[in-house]
């Protein structure tokens, strides 16, 4: 369909509040914002499964305190590294995804 | 930020790797199609620092989106949706922007190469703040931008008979408030 003087005319006027055709400044702004966005909605999804996993362990916890006890001091040594690397994946893991 | 392999992928491929956690398949995708998307909705704000906000919102929004994303209308026309659903929206927003049209285009001092067809631009700004949101976006895709009105109904989920009628009405509106069909840049 072939657009009419007076559409042409309407399409110049318009054309000349157009934003340029490559803007990296406001690319990176949206990245920005998304990458903002994504780590927000990271901490929440942790937070929320780490509440969780703590509402569980202290449900079971009558269970599971005798079970543990014989390994008392073992879990002395391990629970604070698997601790940590817990903390680390959780902190590489938005670098997981592919680029 | 420079152009990387994602420059030469399709739209399809980019929003698959977008999908899947690609940042920079999705700053492509943004790269691709801010132009179009941040014209519509200047146009359908009548601010340019609305629009580009209401843009970059879009675009936040389309990303955590994209599992929605069927394919079935363009990725640019899908941005230009959400765009006007939020528009539509934070409707006081854009119901503001209709007050503040007029004071906008008259206060905007215009650039040496513009002067020349600035008045006719004013009073173009002026006419789209005229008319209703939904006709306003008709024009701002199909008239206005290069979108086909096909896609502009899957974009404002509007029927396409909708949005012809919505553009030949505000086309005749446009013309009529710009002093008749002889309308021309100087």
């Amino acid at each position: 369909m072939s657009a009419s003087p007076e559409d042409l005319a309407i399409r110049a006027l318009f054309t000349a509040d157009e934003p340029p055709r490559h803007d990296y400044a406001y690319v990176a702004l949206v990245a920005e914002r998304v990458a903002r966005h994504r780590l927000v909605e990271e901490l929440v999804g942790w937070g929320v499964g780490a509440l969780v996993a703590a509402v569980i362990l202290w449900a079971l916890g009558p269970v599971l305190a005798p079970l543990a006890r014989p390994f008392a001091n073992l879990l002395a040594i391990f629970l604070p590294a698997i601790a940590v690397l817990t903390g680390v994946m959780i902190l590489v893991h938005p670098r997981t995804h592919p680029v | 930020m420079h152009p990387g392999p994602e420059s030469g992928a399709c739209d399809a491929a980019l929003v698959e790797r977008a999908r899947a956690g690609s940042a920079p398949a999705f700053s492509a995708l943004v790269q691709r199609h801010q132009q179009a998307v941040r014209a519509f909705a200047r146009r359908i704000g009548g601010d340019l620092s609305d629009g580009d906000d209401l843009a970059q919102e879009a675009f936040v929004t389309a990303w955590g989106r994209l599992g929605a994303f069927d394919g079935r209308s363009s990725f640019r026309s899908w941005v230009c949706g959400i765009a006007y659903r939020k528009g539509l929206t934070a409707k006081r927003g854009v119901l503001r922007g209709r007050v503040r049209d007029g004071d906008y285009v008259e206060s905007r001092v215009w650039q040496d190469g513009e002067a020349v067809t600035g008045g006719a631009r004013t009073a173009l700004h002026k006419a789209m703040a005229e008319l209703p949101v939904d006709q306003r976006a008709c024009i701002a895709m199909c008239l206005a931008g290069d979108f086909s009105h096909a896609e502009a109904a899957e974009a404002l989920g509007l029927p396409l008979g909708t949005v012809k009628s919505h553009v030949n009405r505000g086309r005749s509106k446009l013309l009529e408030l710009l002093g008749g069909p002889n309308v021309r840049v100087a």
